[in-house]
């Protein structure tokens, strides 16, 4: 055995001691320390005090004080482990995500108050969690809100799932449907331009109008230029428009704005499940391959357990 | 001399969804004049097509059989060829459905067939997924993913017009090595913006490649690289890659 020496200074519970090895740190009270030694290994160590005798536990990297592994540092763990993962040298290109864009035209009129207006704000929690969970569509979705009741107003401008935070909805005032589809369709162009200006390719938008009444501004040119707009929309494959009713809407009148599908009518408030079939769906759109032409079959949502009835 | 290796994994949503891998792949060593010669061919069947999977496997086979059996030179092949061997193939597959009374649509898959020797190469493409070819130290892609106005939207061997959309280049070039893959994997290996190959996945691979002291090994580490997470969290749709290569 050679002459070694070691200096330890304290300070209260704290020691520093200097040795021929280095520098240690450590902290206790007599009888329990735990410290890093020179060579920056973590330890414990239990003893009895005057004794003489002592227990010494050093943490290595792969245990913790229970014997088990922690969790690494992940990054840290990936450079290690990336060598041994087959062709680990490779990078990826970071070609951005495409985007399945989405508008909700929800009504939000006086008639909406209570219990339906509060079944809503649930339903956009779900859709927002529903959607988070799934790692494609989390990037891929992206969803706007505009909303009509009394006055039109775009109460969510497009963002991806986790910039989306639904926003509070309150009830009051008439329908103006015409206009706020407008709205929504102009929402939508300017996206697309954004899309294209930035090389994001997207699938084909959806257009989603939740209502319990009929327009209040059918008098006036915006309804008529909304029904032209969607027609022209569907025929050129621009979007995909859907129109769902709940008790008491005018379903004669949601007639004129489907094409190629009626409108459907939700069961009582069953937003959730309408939002919760709406992420599903979006999730499939977001993957499958369709035939040029053809259109993606969706889980029926006027089926037995679904949340819609076809309206007559 | 060449080498290939060529791995087809399932996507994790045909996993989830309990559905089997619509891509396929294969390939043949061929004499083409009197130059051994290899052929790739690939397939990925539409996933709305009921029978998409049955259709890629008899578009690849059929194709393969046709050059095999053609005693073609490099000299004739151009695009009025690639043309009609598209054509047979696909008259091919319509009768096959007429037969089982289905329409040629249950059948759709895009189509990538590759021919190439030490001195030269052509490379036929129709719709998504790409060829990526070595050439004198660059990364080069000959032929490009097709895509409609959606992110979804391709158009397959099935469609009509489909010699409209084929893609035909020929390299009379020495190629140091050929790689292609479908569409599950072109977000990571092309770069979009610049519309180019990818050199940080090509060089660092062709690198491994070459370095690796056991070939044998090699197909099953694709394999196993394919299914890991690095891929899986970019894409969930089936992944095919065939890669060969010149020895150093």
């Amino acid at each position: 055995m050679g002459w070694t020496w070691r200096k330890i200074y304290r300070a209260g519970p704290f020691r520093t001691t200097v040795s021929k090895s280095g520098i240690g740190y450590s902290l206790g009270i007599p009888g329990l320390r735990i410290g890093i030694s020179p060579s920056g290994r973590k330890y414990l160590s239990l003893g009895f005090p005057g004794l003489g005798f002592y227990w010494v536990k050093y943490f290595d990297r792969f245990t913790d004080i229970f014997g088990k592994r922690p969790t690494y540092n992940l990054n840290k763990w990936r450079k290690i482990h990336m060598d041994q993962v087959p062709f680990g040298a490779t990078e990826f290109a970071g070609n951005p995500e495409p985007r399945c864009p989405c508008v909700l035209l929800l009504d939000i009129s006086g008639s909406m108050g209570g219990q339906p207006i509060q079944e809503l704000q649930d339903g956009l929690a779900t859709y927002r969690d529903e959607l988070f969970a799934d790692q494609l569509a989390k990037k891929r979705v992206e969803i706007a809100i505009v909303t009509f009741g009394g006055s039109v107003n775009v109460a969510h401008s497009f963002s991806t799932v986790d910039g989306f935070v639904p926003p509070s909805l309150s009830a009051n005032g008439e329908t103006p449907m015409g206009q706020a589809i407008n709205t929504a369709l102009n929402l939508l162009e300017e996206r697309k331009k954004d899309y294209h200006q930035n090389g994001i390719k997207y699938f084909r938008p959806w257009v989603f109008l939740i209502t319990d009444g009929a327009p209040t501004d059918m008098n006036g040119p915006d309804w008529p230029n909304a029904v032209s707009r969607i027609r022209e929309g569907e025929q050129k494959r621009a979007f995909s428009f859907f129109a769902v009713g709940v008790e008491g809407a005018n379903f004669e009148i949601l007639t004129q704005i489907c094409v190629g599908r009626q409108p459907l009518k939700l069961k009582g408030l069953r937003f959730r499940d309408l939002f919760a079939w709406l992420s599903n769906s979006q999730q499939q759109v977001s993957r499958s391959i369709p035939d040029a032409g053809a259109s993606i079959p969706l889980e029926n949502p006027a089926g037995p357990t679904g949340w819609a009835e076809v309206s007559i | 001399m060449w080498n290939i290796i060529a791995s087809s994994v399932a996507g994790t949503s045909h996993k989830r969804l309990n559905t089997e891998c619509q891509d396929y792949c294969s390939s043949k060593k061929i004499v083409i004049g009197d130059k051994p010669s290899f052929a790739i061919c690939i397939a990925d069947g539409a996933g709305s097509a009921q029978h998409s999977k049955i259709g890629a496997t008899m578009a690849v086979e059929f194709a393969l059989s046709r050059i095999q059996q053609s005693q073609l030179n490099w000299g004739e092949i151009n695009l009025d060829w690639a043309n009609i061997l598209v054509e047979e193939t696909v008259t091919y597959l319509s009768e096959m459905a007429a037969q089982q009374s289905l329409s040629i649509k249950d059948f759709a898959c895009t189509f990538l067939l590759g021919l190439f020797c030490a001195e030269v190469g052509c490379f036929i493409q129709i719709g998504d997924g790409c060829w990526v070819i070595g050439n004198a130290g660059n990364v080069i892609a000959p032929t490009w993913p097709f895509s409609g106005e959606y992110a979804n939207e391709t158009v397959f061997l099935t469609s009509p017009d489909v010699l409209d959309s084929l893609q035909f280049t020929k390299i009379n070039e020495p190629l140091e090595y050929v790689a292609g893959f479908t569409d599950g994997l072109q977000n990571l290996l092309l770069d979009f913006s610049n519309r180019q190959a990818f050199s940080g996945f090509f060089v660092p691979f062709i690198s491994s490649v070459h370095s690796a002291s056991d070939k044998q090994v090699l197909d099953s580490q694709l394999a196993l690289f394919l299914d890991s997470d690095r891929v899986n969290d970019r894409t969930d749709d089936d992944k095919t890659f065939a890669f060969a290569w010149r020895d150093a």
